[in-house]
């Protein structure tokens, strides 16, 4: 079991640097994960051990947040409060804070800039889009907020070079964007630094665009129409989320997809693609690094490409389909009966049934294609 | 019954967790599941909020950490209330014996001609 807790618990550190306080906060956790799953799965025995962690770790709130209270505060006189709605009490510190409330039939488009800031989107508990901003330790700036004919333009201010060499009072800001779930239209966040997380919420009729320069995008437990998600450098990680459409872009990082729905365009320049339990379709594209996709559900074609990394592919063991899998200087496999078009050492094409329902095409120019 | 409003606890966090401390040494999950039992399960506090109001009491010396024996998962961290973290508590409490009868008079009392 302690390795699935490691496991579990790579996403809520994910990005983190292990010093003291967390390396010891990491421990407690792991202590209490294992007694809290333990104890689920004496009393549901049927559950396997991955489900009573996950139960375990979903039980205990959003850790990612104190993860990230505690390397912030790792030797700096701040001591956030996390509460159950999981906010950031910075006014307590006396720290500069601004709110603004809009009723949700006065939006329509949502634009926010911020140059090094983190970023959270959480569910309004009101009919209002809600922004809260906290800073401290930038001088003579704060958030602009500008709303015109349904379009909110946010802006948030760029710390200057004499901001961050202020002993013990690095800048720091975060916005938090409470959204109500009947918002329609497009939320857009240009962000060229910082760590950005979507939790726990659902807009289905909202379009929602992330890009960001450099820094780790989380999405948890969120529905919403469609996603439009690029990263320069750094992380995109997702988990219980469902939308329309995903189209994802990353240049430098790893896009690592859990428990979620839709159908999928995914480019990686320069690392990994990961999908777990995933429903839907898609294309995937790896130029430097690996794709693993395994699904729970397919309703549509798979369509695989790398440039110089493996493509595995897992889908459930009843479906039928047609595959053409091909491997310019490797090796393609598949562990199905089929009836094959062709079958040599790098190429595959054929049929697992007559009633196929979907198409699986691979193609990888130095790698290994595997299908089960 | 209905679930307890978090809104109605969210102030006495602290007093809620130094009590729990003060009767034993205690840790995060074994908290949790206290809580849940003292209020019949009416009531619940997630280990995440549990965290960061450790940290808090830490910082303000009312609780003090240290390693116990050794779990599953390594040595169990435990925290326990300090001579402070008593001040406090009884402070709490007594505020709460006060406050008890004003509220409840507020909430469903009649108004009084000044």
């Amino acid at each position: 079991m302690n390795e699935l807790i490691q496991q579990a618990l790579v996403p809520i550190f994910d990005g983190i640097d292990q010093t003291g306080d967390v390396a010891d906060f990491y421990r407690e956790l792991t202590s209490d994960v294992i007694e809290s799953a333990q104890n689920i799965r004496a009393a549901e025995p049927n559950l396997t051990k991955t489900e009573a962690v996950n139960r375990a770790l979903e039980g205990m709130g959003d850790l990612r947040a104190v993860v990230l209270m505690i390397a912030d505060t790792e030797g700096v006189d701040v001591s956030p409060v996390v509460t159950d709605e999981n906010t950031v009490d910075w006014s307590k510190k006396g720290q500069r804070q601004v709110f603004k409330a809009i009723p949700v039939d006065r939006v329509q488009n949502v634009t926010i800039n911020t140059q090094d800031a983190n970023v959270r989107f959480v569910a309004s508990t009101t009919d209002d889009l809600e922004l809260d901003y906290y800073q401290r330790g930038i001088n003579g700036q704060t958030i602009q907020i500008e709303e015109r004919d349904g379009n909110i333009k946010v802006v948030l201010p760029r710390p200057n070079f004499i901001d961050y060499i202020v002993p013990f009072r690095h800048p720091h800001q975060l916005l938090e964007v409470r959204l109500p779930s009947d918002l329609l239209g497009t939320v857009r966040l240009d962000a060229r630094a910082g760590n950005i997380s979507l939790d726990n919420f659902a807009t289905p009729d909202l379009d929602l665009a992330v890009i960001l320069t450099a820094g780790n995008l989380r999405i948890n437990r969120v529905q919403a129409n469609r996603f439009d998600l690029g990263a320069k450098a750094g992380n995109i990680q997702a988990s219980q989320v469902k939308a329309e459409e995903w189209r994802i872009v990353a240049r430098a990082g790893n896009v690592r997809l859990s428990d979620v729905t839709g159908e999928f365009d995914v480019a990686v320049r320069s690392g990994n693609v990961v999908l777990d339990d995933a429903i839907g379709h898609g294309i995937f594209k790896a130029t430097s690094g690996n794709v693993r996709t395994i699904w729970r559900q397919v309703d549509g074609d798979l369509n695989f490409a790398a440039e110089s990394g493996t493509v595995k592919v897992r889908v459930p063991l009843s479906d039928q389909f047609k595959f053409n899998l091909q491997s310019q200087s490797g090796i393609v496999r598949l562990k199905r009966e089929a009836t094959y078009e062709v079958q040599v050492q790098g190429y595959a094409k054929g049929t697992t049934s007559k009633d196929a329902q979907y198409n699986v095409i691979a193609r990888v120019k130095s790698g290994v294609v595997k299908l089960d | 019954m209905a679930e307890i409003s978090k809104d109605l606890i969210r102030g006495h966090t602290d007093a809620i967790v130094l009590n729990i401390l003060a009767q034993g040494d205690s840790y995060g999950y074994r908290i949790v599941q206290d809580i849940r039992s003292m209020s019949d399960n009416q009531y619940e506090l997630n280990e995440a909020t549990l965290y960061t109001v450790f940290r808090r009491l830490q910082k303000d010396e009312l609780v003090t950490p240290y390693y116990g024996d050794e779990t599953q998962g390594g040595r169990r961290k435990y925290y326990a209330i300090t001579d402070r973290g008593h001040e406090v508590l009884r402070t709490a409490q007594a505020d709460w014996q006060i406050a008890k009868p004003i509220i409840d008079h507020l909430v469903s009392g009649k108004v009084v001609e000044a």
